[in-house]
């Protein structure tokens, strides 16, 4: 006589099934990605819109189509968080939230993140191989950016002179950034470790390097020691002159990199600092500013330590 | 079994090229030795594809602040060019490269009281620097004309 009744492992396997069979279903139906309401989309060029549409919507936007094979579980996971990621830095649906300087700044950005290749997200392409951007569309981004006003800003505003700086630093108190970095003028004592056209944003500036800073170019030393410290001191630029000089026209800012490892563990090592204008008013709504500072510097020069204005060959 | 070996050494370094992150190379020799002087400004040229600073003693600092424009005896400007090239890593900033021009205008007065300037050029030949005789009275004129940038 045939025994009916299965064996253990025929049970289990069988009750295993099941419970696998009831959880994709549920994950399938439950993808985790959802798409809020789009507030205010981007406006850009056709041409220019259907290459962002095509390669960053999926991740950057509130309009993401998820692909079957992203509902997969495990996989929806991943796909849920990357695109709350995502979101979080630079959503085409909610254009708005940004001030408009930082809309420019944000498409230089994005037009850096596919020069460099770190965008779309190799293990995207992998899977979505459309929205690989190719050079001829990288070139259109590229003509476009250099359109935005900021590309060709002059500063013809009558410039501002601080007549007695050392004077007004004695009497005013010491401006501290939000993660507590305070503002310091030694860095007018320290040498000169790079001049930048930051014409992108109309901009020309002069970075300085304290000696820790300036001994590790010397000596070929990277990651940058604990010490080292970077000060930018930026300007508007003037019109040109008829033999092509441009001249410095107001101060804007003062930007400051301090290189501590465990205190800036979480931003790379580096504690961020910006000071703006003649009054230094410390940059940011909260300490969290300088995430944004560190998410650009860590997608685009990890090879150099975190930092883009040193002398490199 | 060489053939194996070959292929497990090809995989291996194939593997570890793919995973090597590529090292920046830093450049010291772009450094201008300012010694002591001072930012007085700092100079764009597109046309001539150079970006310039401007550097000063105490005495040419204090000229480049004074809107009286009165030159003192012993006032030493130091124009330092480098070449342009684009920021590594960012489409949208140029930067300076290699120095291609140290111009250096030594203010002294003669007994009448007229302002001299010694001006000397020197430019990137090679390795070195060498002096060049040029004429300086435009370059003079730019070097020694500037409003000190206005800092905080």
């Amino acid at each position: 006589m045939k025994n009916s009744n299965p064996s253990p492992l025929k049970k289990l396997l069988l009750i295993t099934g099941i419970v696998v069979i009831g959880i994709t279903a549920l994950q399938f139906r439950d993808a985790p990605v959802v798409n809020p309401p789009v507030t205010a989309e981007v406006q850009l060029p056709d041409d220019v819109k259907a290459i962002i549409e095509r390669a960053c919507y999926d991740c950057h936007s509130n309009l993401t189509e998820i692909a079957w094979f992203d509902k997969i579980p495990g996989a929806s996971q991943l796909v849920a968080k990357d695109v709350t990621e995502a979101r979080s830095r630079l959503n085409f649906s909610e254009w708005d939230k940004n001030q408009p300087a930082v809309q420019q700044l944000l498409l230089w950005e994005v037009v850096n993140a596919i020069a460099e290749d770190k965008m779309p997200l190799h293990n995207y392409r992998l899977l979505h191989p459309g929205a690989t951007v190719s050079a001829a569309e990288l070139d259109i981004l590229k003509k476009y950016v250099n359109t935005l006003s900021g590309r060709h800003k002059i500063d013809t505003a009558r410039i501002i002179r601080n007549d007695q700086p050392d004077l007004s630093a004695a009497i005013r108190k010491v401006p501290v950034s939000l993660n507590g970095i305070p503002y310091a003028a030694d860095y007018k004592t320290w040498k000169v470790i790079s001049a930048t056209d930051k014409y992108d944003g109309g901009s020309m500036r002069v970075v300085y390097g304290n000696d820790i800073m300036v001994k590790a170019i010397k000596e070929h030393t990277l990651p940058f020691p604990d010490g080292a410290k970077i000060v930018k001191a930026v300007w508007g630029k003037q019109r040109e002159d008829q033999d092509g000089n441009v001249l410095p026209g107001n101060f804007q800012n003062v930007q400051i990199m301090i290189k501590d490892s465990k205190k800036y563990q979480s931003t790379e090592g580096w504690g961020f600092a910006k000071f703006d204008g003649l009054a230094l008013k410390p940059f940011g709504k909260t300490a969290a500013y300088a995430n944004t500072c560190i998410n650009c510097h860590r997608m685009l020069v990890p090879e150099s330590d975190f930092v883009f204005n040193i002398p490199t060959k | 079994m060489f053939k194996k070996s070959f292929c497990v050494i090809a995989l291996g370094l194939l593997l570890f090229s793919c995973t090597q992150k590529h090292q920046t190379q830093l450049a010291p020799e772009y450094l201008f030795d300012q010694s002591d002087e001072h930012v007085i400004s700092s100079v764009i040229n597109n046309k001539q594809n150079t970006i310039s600073i401007i550097y000063g003693n105490d005495l040419a600092l204090k000229y480049a602040h004074d809107t009286l424009r009165m030159h003192t005896r012993g006032e030493k400007f130091i124009m330092v060019t480098w070449i342009q090239k684009p920021m590594p890593h960012w489409y949208g900033t140029n930067m300076n490269g290699n120095i291609l021009s140290v111009e250096t205008v030594k203010v002294s007065q003669n007994p009448n009281g007229d302002v001299l300037y010694d001006y000397q050029l020197q430019q990137k030949d090679g390795h070195h620097l060498v002096k060049r005789e040029a004429n300086n009275d435009k370059r003079i004129k730019l070097i020694t004309g500037q409003m000190a940038a206005v800092f905080p």
